[in-house]
């Protein structure tokens, strides 16, 4: 991996480290002095993210992704990180009664979210309904048996995850304050020197579609851990006046009715504040209602 | 919806739990891949032409695993072959005799059939070993060197080709260029294209310039360049496309030099006393070639079809239809079908027999039948068997049926068959492993 695969910036007082990983800008921003450690810091983010990106893609065929797919309804052991994946994926299933599945990646095979209206027919979808469902799924550690035809994916959490991972690396190198958003996913490990948080914007799905240069909904400043967004600001289908958001419901393999067209939620880390921006989307019209229970700052957007 | 049935911050808390647990898996070392597989491939392939020529491959292949997504592939090509080969002579009614490539031992072919020459062996050992790295997070690149050696004959080449993902990884550009040099070290020396071949006497002949005015060394080596340029793309997810095109250039000798041609009179008759002549290829090549393949999943069985096209300056166009159909039988068998059409138009300089009143005037003259007019067909069937976790065996049997047709047919000529049909079987058995 060549250095020129990130890029170093020093801005007024703190260095912005950024590199292209899971299908989006990354960045890293480091409350330190030094280029070098700022540069050292930039590597490990950098690499971790490229490292998760590789181990859990499902566009990859050497991976564990692939493996576990390719194995037609084995048996495969998996190694402990996935399997606290799956562990968590399974966690996430229980306590969304069903709704945050792994497995309904397969949907995509007639769900594209490309802003047109051409929907799937009913019995398309149908056809694909027996093909999804974690309870279908035998997972005792560290073996996992997926039914054949059956997929699943880490998408709707595997950025998540790799921004928790890459702060608990990068804090094991400095006690500086950084912050490490990957495409708007991201989370802090404190305030900064000055004893101020960083100011991170809410971006806005309704500028995204109209107006390609991102402007930001608002600004806020934060001090202490993640934020993540669950939006369909470029990725929905439009008929009648009708949109229909990507956030399907596993079961009926539709869209989530009336479901906002964006979620940003703050929580301890961006794992937590993505599933919780996510079981929001779920919610659909009671999503706000939902976010209010959780006693924990939001931005809901219709 | 259900989810407010529960007590939400229930939820919260429990969620603050799970994550507890996943994040608190230490994580591996960013820089030891998760698993540093070993992938072994190994393959003999046994490949007879009726009454003629046989060979025996064995193939063996390496993947290594050097984490971060470094892979260093190395394989190996061990090649025997043993048998007969046309020498580019017409069949005819009276036996012929022909001197050994080396001017040591001649053979006699019987009245009635194809010439062949019976002292074709040779064993050829071939190198190749590829790096593959990422260029980028979405792009990578890989280098290779390769070498051959053979009695007569050594290569060496090197390549690099570099892979582009785009478009969430659902097209793959791929630019690559490669250059080869071969040396050439005939046996008996190099022939002076279209001279005469100077019979041998019996007991043996000089060690050089074997043939009328044949000189030692001349021009004797070969560069191959090639350029390739190709995308891949994702069309849902169960189609895959690809096209590629590829242009090469070759130059330098390109000649066969044990291949000769028969000369003949008005009346399609063997010339005498020297009725043979050395053949002689231009010493450029330039050609192109299309390829588009179209891939597509059934539920789990997959269907591939690729069509090519091929032309080049020494006027030879050529066209394939190749389709494999992979059918699953359950989950740890499959059999897979193929066939494959091929069919070129022959080279400007193919004579299938020289008329003598011609050769004054002709620049270059060969009768290899693989650059005459000819179609082929193939049928083949692969059986496979996964063992185990991560090891599958299996066995490919084919077919070839091969059909040429002479360039033209003189006179007595139309008594012999000039180009029999030839037929040639595949049997190749694979063993591949990873761990």
């Amino acid at each position: 991996m060549g250095d020129a695969d990130y890029t170093l910036e020093f801005r007024a007082d703190h260095w912005v480290g950024r590199f292209q990983a899971m299908a989006s800008p990354c960045e890293v921003l480091m409350d330190v002095e030094q280029e070098a450690q700022a540069r050292e810091l930039t590597q490990i983010a950098h690499a971790e993210a490229l490292r998760i990106e590789h181990k859990f893609s499902r566009y990859r065929q050497d991976n564990i992704v692939h493996r576990i797919h390719r194995a037609q309804g084995e048996a495969v052991e998996v190694d402990p990180e996935t399997a606290a994946l799956l562990d968590f994926a399974g966690q996430c299933y229980t306590l969304s009664e069903g709704l945050f599945d792994i497995t309904s990646g397969v949907l995509r095979q007639v769900w594209r979210f490309d802003g047109s209206d051409r929907l799937p027919t009913t019995a398309a979808v149908k056809k694909i309904l027996p093909r999804i469902g974690w309870e279908k799924i035998r997972w005792q550690r560290p073996r996992l048996c997926l039914p054949a035809g059956m997929e699943i994916d880490f998408g709707g959490i595997g950025k998540e995850y790799a921004v928790d991972k890459t702060l608990q690396l990068l804090r094991a190198r400095t006690t500086a304050s950084v912050l490490v958003n990957f495409g708007g996913d991201l989370v802090t490990s404190g305030p900064r020197r000055h004893g101020q948080g960083w100011i991170v914007g809410v971006e806005n799905p309704t500028t995204v579609v109209d107006n390609p240069p991102l402007q930001s909904h608002c600004e806020f400043e934060l001090n202490q851990g993640g934020v993540a967004t669950s939006g369909d600001s470029k990725r929905f289908l439009l008929k009648r006046g009708v949109r229909y958001s990507h956030i399907l419901n596993p079961r009926t393999g539709w869209p989530i009715p009336d479901a906002p067209r964006a979620v940003t939620v703050t929580a301890a880390t961006c794992t937590d504040a993505g599933i919780l921006a996510t079981l929001a989307m779920l919610h659909g019209k009671q999503a706000e209602q939902f976010l209010q229970t959780q006693h924990t700052p939001y931005w809901c957007i219709r | 919806m259900q989810l407010t049935k529960k007590n939400p911050l229930a939820i919260r808390q429990a969620l603050a739990f799970s994550t507890a647990a996943l994040l608190g898996h230490a994580s591996p070392p960013a820089h030891a891949a998760d698993n540093r597989d070993w992938e072994v491939d190994s393959a003999i392939m046994f490949y007879q032409e009726t009454g003629r020529v046989s060979a025996t491959e064995p193939i063996l292949r390496l993947r290594m695993d050097r984490g971060d997504d470094h892979f260093l592939t190395l394989k190996f090509v061990a090649d025997t072959l043993t048998g007969a080969s046309p020498n580019g002579a017409i069949p005819t009614s009276s036996a012929q005799t022909f001197s050994g490539p080396s001017g040591t031992a001649g053979y006699t072919t019987p009245a009635n059939s194809v010439p062949l020459d019976p002292t074709f062996h040779d064993a050829r050992y071939a190198f190749n070993a590829e790096w593959e790295q990422p260029a980028g997070s979405a792009s990578k690149s890989i280098y290779g060197v390769n070498f051959s050696t053979e009695t007569d004959y050594q290569s060496i080449g090197l390549s690099a080709t570099y892979n582009f993902d785009f478009n969430q990884h659902d097209t793959t550009l791929t630019t690559g260029i490669a250059a080869n040099a071969d040396s050439v070290q005939p046996i008996g020396g190099t022939p002076l294209g279209l001279s005469t071949v100077v019979a041998t006497p019996a007991g043996g002949g000089k060690n050089e310039g074997e043939g009328g005015g044949g000189e030692a060394k001349f021009n004797i080596n070969k560069h191959v360049y090639d350029l390739l340029l190709g995308i891949t793309q994702v069309m849902s997810r169960q189609d895959l496309v690809q096209f590629n095109i590829n242009a090469g250039k070759e130059s330098g000798y390109l000649t066969d030099p044990y291949k000769i041609l028969s000369v003949v009179d008005t009346n399609g008759a063997l010339i005498f006393p020297d009725p043979y002549v050395h053949e002689k290829r231009p010493d450029n090549r330039g050609r192109m070639a299309f390829y588009s393949q179209w891939s597509h999943q059934f539920t789990s069985d997959v269907l591939r079809l690729a069509v090519r096209h091929y032309s080049d300056t020494w006027g030879i166009s050529s066209n394939t239809l190749d389709a494999h159909y992979r059918l699953e039988l359950g989950q740890r068998q499959y059999l897979e079908p193929h066939y494959r059409y091929y069919k070129q138009t022959a080279a400007d300089f193919y004579h299938t027999s020289l008329r003598s009143s011609d050769l004054a005037g002709l620049n270059y003259a060969s009768a290899d039948y693989r650059l005459a007019d000819m179609s082929s067909k193939t049928l083949g069937l692969k059986y496979g068997l996964l063992v185990g976790k991560r090891s599958e065996v299996a066995i490919r049997v084919e077919t070839i049926t091969q059909h040429a047709r002479p360039s033209e047919v003189i006179g007595v000529q139309n008594q012999q068959i000039l180009l029999p049909d030839i037929k040639a079987s595949i049997i190749q058995l694979n063993y591949s492993t990873v761990f």
